[in-house]
C-alpha cells in the first residue's frame, strides 16, 4: 500500500508546517504580521483536514473544512478591521 | 486509466505540499508586509487546489460537490482578506518610499 504511506508522510508534512505557522503567530514581527500568520495557518489546518478527508474516505470533513474557510475569513476581516478603527462595529 | 488516479493523487497532493512549504518560508523569510502578502496568497490557489483535485479525482459525488464549493469560497475570499491586511497596513502605517496613489476614504475632501 504506497499510496497509505505516501497520505502518511503527507499528514506529518502538514503538521510540521501548520507547527511553523503557530510560531509565527507567536513570534510575527507585527501585529498585522501576526493575522496573516494566523489566516495562513487556518489555510494549513484546511489543507490537512482536506489530507483527512483523503485518507478516511469520508465526506464530513470536508464540511468542518468549509466552515473552517469561513470562519478564517470572518476572523481575517474582523481582526483588521479592529486593527485599523480600534472597534469592529460602528 | 483507473490506475492511474492514484498515482496522479499523489503527485498533486506533494505539488500542493511544496507550494505550500515555499509559501511558508516566503513569509518567513520577506521583510515587509506587503511582500509577505505576496507570499502567502499564494497558498490559497496554488496549496489547496491541487488537494481539492486530488479529492475530485479520487472521490464519489458527495466529495466533488463539497471540494467544488470549497474551491470557490477560497477563490473568492482569500483576496478580500489579503485586501484588507494591506488596507489596514497601509492607512495605519502608509510607506514613504512608495508614491501615495491609492484614493482612500480619507483622502477625499
Amino acid at each position: 500500500m504506497p499510496h497509505d504511506i505516501v497520505l502518511s508522510i503527507a499528514i506529518v508534512w502538514m503538521v510540521i508546517l501548520l507547527a511553523i505557522s503557530l510560531v509565527l503567530v507567536i513570534l510575527g514581527p507585527s501585529r498585522l504580521a501576526q493575522i496573516l500568520a494566523f489566516d495562513m495557518a487556518t489555510m494549513m489546518i484546511l489543507g490537512g483536514l482536506l489530507l483527512l478527508a483523503l485518507a478516511r474516505r469520508s465526506s464530513f470533513d470536508l464540511d468542518a473544512a468549509l466552515m473552517l474557510a469561513l470562519f478564517s475569513f470572518g476572523g481575517t476581516l474582523a481582526a483588521t478591521r479592529y486593527y485599523r478603527k480600534g472597534t469592529i462595529f460602528s | 486509466m483507473n490506475a492511474l488516479i492514484p498515482w496522479l493523487t499523489d503527485v498533486l497532493i506533494f505539488g500542493a505540499l511544496i507550494m505550500l512549504t515555499v509559501a511558508l518560508y516566503g513569509v518567513l523569510r520577506m521583510p515587509d508586509i506587503y511582500t509577505r502578502l505576496h507570499a502567502s496568497s499564494k497558498t490559497a490557489i496554488f496549496g489547496v487546489a491541487p488537494l481539492l483535485v486530488a479529492l475530485m479525482l479520487s472521490g464519489d459525488a458527495s466529495f466533488i460537490s463539497r471540494a467544488v464549493l470549497i474551491g470557490a469560497f477560497i477563490l473568492f475570499t482569500t483576496p478580500v482578506a489579503a485586501h484588507a491586511i494591506a488596507r489596514a497596513a497601509y492607512e495605519t502605517d502608509p510607506p514613504e518610499h512608495i508614491e501615495r496613489w491609492i484614493v482612500s476614504d480619507h483622502d477625499r475632501p
